[in-house]
């Protein structure tokens, strides 16, 4: 491959100066695939625990649920580890030149943000195994050692990301085409981690109460906006929504084709195979509208207002088809016309949760019914997330280290 | 359902939580132990069970079985939750045999939930499969410190992820929208440090979150988890005891309806402080319906008691609840009318190696005083005997041949013991009517006042949660007198 090296050798210059030029490549390094399938395990592994979690209980150190994730996360970071290394003491200049400096070692931004993400994940497990000794075996899934878990694997992902976009806006070809697909890809997977992080919020039950549409307008735009600003490809968001509903409806219909029995007392649900996840919330629709929105970017003049323009755009959007889409669709899945193999309906329950009319409503109504004034946090949320969305977006596209 | 958000904020940056350091400290569990040792009958096989249950919930209780017949073959054990029972529980863990103690099995068993549980034990052999059930409560009882070691090291590990990405904020800004070779200029270079520097504040304030969130969550175990035997409100009014379970209403959530242990809503036992020469085991009757208890006070020796009042739940949880009182000269009154028959009282020295003296001549000795230690099932013998040396038969008192309650010497362990144990036989007998059935419970009750071998020799099993020195009373009924004699027991 080329490098662009030659061009700025030792050159200092004002950002408005620099204008990055392409190189031609074949092929993207195998590193870069070795992060994006690492990146891929870990909503993988964590789904599969939380089904391993609701279905049978007890589990070890080595259930295969968790090597998935402990191969997410520490696979990324010894190849990360292992890349600074290389690019520290045995790299060629070119390598070097594409680095940056962090306490006098070289790498790529990506790599040192996954292997932040895998020190994190390290560090998580000491700490989570003091924290079950003291106050008891994962008493709640959000606790402390398990939000740094939850950042290292964001680091791991969020790294992927990075080093995806530096390979992406400077090589062509075949390698560009790769990291497009390969950007898009880890877009859906962060948007899994996201939600897998807000299931407490987001299950069928819960889509008619203000809560679920105040949290989910903060969180869905802003990565729905990076995506579509930075991927450069065509309806990028709608893509990275249907990775993210493919990978939790994959989970959903292959996870209850396994038997199994819970093995932890008491037992309120005897469940008798893998409980799935409940059925994904229908984001391609809102995210084509944000890709729908994004179409305008180039006929707007890049002003400052031009993002803001579009924030305002996305969010309105956004918001319009996430509530009508989500707010219709869960009256269907918590019907017990839902109790099938294709909408999961109850069966995301697990043998904890007793049986009964509850499941089958909608919980929150008396204290937390969706209000005006919910709606109006809910839009405003949802313009600001996509404007940081914008923005973020606008550095993924930048970056070439 | 917390808001998602306030959750974030309180935990975004919780690396501050690995600063936290605390010292180690003693858990004041419910009266110095909540271990469980049962010794009784699974259809034709004796087998004594010592369950020791988590010391925070969820968590592994350890379960040993040790057969004391020849026939059992095997051993499996199933914990049940008081609400669901065998329907609502996994299937059972075969206990494993020791390795060179062939009388020996041991199993874990994960308790999920706080409150009343009960372990299944089926035992194997050569007539058959049969089971015997013992009550266990399941909470948390410790409060564990953060080593100052591992404080350390969370601290260094901690600082070297806020420093790393503080450090990665900087380079970011500085020169990763730089193409190759391309070296930052002086405006890249303040603005990586302004980047490093607002991205430290940021986490800064994440570390200040994280440590409220880790206060929060360690002030709800706490107040919330953490099990304290319900307030016990004691009053002495003019020589009657008055006394008010849960005063203020603060205590147990899921509480269930009491039911008499062997016949009786309350044991109350009280202990001279300090001295520990005189004892009483009464048992008060429920007054005014709900939570207040009374009865009248034996004639004491003046001074402050302490007391424990045993009580037991339908659900089968069994707590020891704590008070104490004060007995002044004006109290002993010559017209002293006990509230109940069986209850007793004494003022009692300890007992010489030769036994303490009864009345009529006879006298209570402990037989085979072999060292006793920490947390080894025990199986403390006694026996009463006559002026010339010959054992006496006993008479069931309170439905068994004997009672006993024990107190260590810095009141920090107190159990009330029973031949069969120190499990609350009124939740050993809920649980088997309910998961046996009724001639299953009704085999149990005969079972606990069977008679006693030809030696007469009473036994209690007994596993000492603490080193240190013990007081223990032994309470029999000979020729229709109610004797209690008093013993120092060294547990190393």
């Amino acid at each position: 491959m080329n490098s662009e090296a030659a061009t700025y050798p030792g050159m200092s210059a004002p950002p408005s100066a620099v204008v990055p030029v392409k190189s031609v490549a074949a092929a993207l390094p195998w590193f870069c695939y070795a992060v994006v399938f690492g990146a891929v395990c870990i909503p993988l592994g964590v789904l599969w625990d939380i089904s391993w979690h609701s279905t049978i209980g007890r589990d070890t150190f080595w259930t295969p649920a968790h090597m998935l994730i402990y191969l997410g996360g520490a696979m990324p970071g010894m190849v990360c580890g292992w890349l600074v290394l290389k690019t520290t003491f045995a790299g060629t200049v070119e390598e070097r030149e594409r680095a940056v400096r962090i306490w006098g070692f070289r790498g790529p931004l990506g790599a040192w943000i996954i292997i932040w993400g895998s020190l994190a994940m390290l560090t998580s497990a000491p700490f989570d195994n003091w924290w079950h000794d003291a106050y008891g075996l994962d008493v709640r899934i959000l606790s402390p050692p398990h939000t740094v878990l939850a950042l290292g694997m964001y680091g791991v992902a969020v790294g992927a990301w990075v080093l995806i976009a530096s390979w992406r806006n400077r090589v062509s070809g075949l390698a560009e085409r790769h990291s497009v697909w390969l950007f898009v890809l880890l877009g859906g997977v962060l948007i899994t981690m996201l939600n897998i992080f807000m299931t407490e919020f987001s299950l069928p039950n819960d889509q008619h109460n203000g809560t679920f549409y105040r949290v989910s307008c903060r969180a869905y735009p802003i990565y729905l906006a990076i995506i579509a600003r930075a991927a450069q490809m065509r309806w990028a968001a709608t893509k990275a929504a249907l990775v993210f509903m493919g990978i939790v409806a994959t989970m959903a219909w292959i996870l209850p084709l396994f038997p199994a029995t819970p093995k932890l007392a008491p037992i309120y649900n005897p469940v008798t195979h893998m409980v799935p996840p409940a059925f994904p919330l229908l984001l391609v629709f809102p995210a084509l509208a944000v890709d729908a929105v994004m179409l305008l970017e180039k006929r707007l003049r890049p002003r400052w207002w031009r993002d803001w323009t579009l924030a305002v755009a996305i969010g309105l959007a956004f918001s319009a088809v996430f509530f009508a889409v989500q707010w219709n669709f869960s009256k269907v899945l918590v019907s017990a016309a839902a109790d099938n193999w294709l909408l999961i309906g109850e069966r995301h329950f697990g043998y904890g949760a007793g049986v009964g009319e509850w499941r089958h409503r909608f919980w929150g109504l008396d204290n937390d019914s969706l209000r005006w004034g919910s709606v109006g946090i809910a839009l405003l949320a949802s313009v600001l997330s996509a404007r940081l969305g914008l923005w973020l977006g606008k550095g993924l596209k930048a970056v070439q280290r | 359902m917390k808001h998602f958000f306030q959750i974030w904020r309180r935990f975004s940056a919780g690396l501050l939580v690995f600063l936290l350091a605390a010292a180690a400290i003693p858990s004041q569990a419910h009266v110095g132990t909540q271990n469980i040792v049962f010794e009784g009958l699974a259809g034709p096989y004796p087998l004594r069970v010592m369950i020791k249950p988590p010391v925070v919930v969820p968590g592994l209780a350890q379960v040993t079985i040790r057969r004391l017949s020849d026939e059992v073959t095997g051993v499996s054990v199933l914990p049940m939750r008081w609400d669901v029972g065998r329907k609502g529980a996994p299937p059972p863990e075969d206990a494993v045999p020791v390795k060179g103690d062939d009388t020996l099995f041991t199993a874990q068993l994960w308790l999920m939930d706080s409150g009343a549980y009960s372990v299944l034990v089926n035992a194997k052999g050569s007539r058959g499969e049969h089971a015997l059930i013992v009550p266990v409560n399941s909470v948390a009882t410790q409060r564990l410190g953060l080593p100052k070691w591992f404080g350390a090291m969370l601290g260094v590990l901690g600082l070297l992820l806020v420093g790393l990405l503080a450090t990665i904020a900087g380079s970011a800004v500085r020169e990763s929208s730089l193409p190759a070779g391309m070296l930052p200029d002086r405006r890249r270079k303040v603005r990586g440090v302004v980047a490093s520097l607002v991205f430290g504040l940021i986490l800064a304030g994440g570390l200040v979150f994280g440590r409220a969130w880790w206060t929060s969550e360690e002030n709800r175990y706490l107040n919330r988890v953490l099990y304290k035997p319900e307030p016990l409100d004691v009053r002495n009014v003019s020589g009657r005891l008055l006394l008010e379970l849960d005063p203020a209403g603060e205590g147990q959530r899921d509480r269930t309806p009491l039911i008499p242990d062997h016949g009786k809503l309350m044991h109350l036992f009280m202990v001279r402080s300090g001295t520990m020469d005189a004892v009483a085991h009464l048992h008060p009757v429920r007054i005014e319906g709900g939570k207040k208890f009374a009865c009248a006070l034996p004639p004491l020796p003046e001074g402050k008691y302490e007391l424990f009042a045993d009580i037991t739940q339908e659900s089968g949880f069994a707590q020891t609840l704590v008070g104490t009182v004060l007995i002044s000269p004006d109290d002993a009154s010559a017209r002293y009318v006990a509230t109940d028959p069986d209850d007793a009282f004494r003022a009692v020295a300890l007992g010489d190696p030769l036994g303490i003296g009864l009345s009529q001549g006879r006298r209570l000795r402990r037989i085979d005083s072999v060292a006793i230690r920490v947390d080894q099932p025990a199986a403390l013998r006694f026996q009463v005997v006559d002026a010339e040396d010959r054992a006496v038969e006993l008479e069931p008192y309170l439905g068994m041949f004997g009672h006993a309650f024990i107190l260590k010497e810095d009141s920090t362990v107190f159990s009330h013991l029973h031949p069969q144990g120190n499990v609350s036989m009124g939740a050993g007998l809920a649980f088997t009517r309910r998961e046996l059935g009724d001639q299953a419970a009704h085999k149990l009750m005969e079972e606990v006042c069977s008679p006693l071998g030809a030696d007469h020799v009473l036994t209690f099993p007994y596993a000492f949660p603490q080193a240190g020195i013990y007081r223990m009373w032994v309470q029999v009924r000979v020729a229709g007198q109610v004797e209690t004699a008093a013993f120092q027991i060294k547990v190393e």
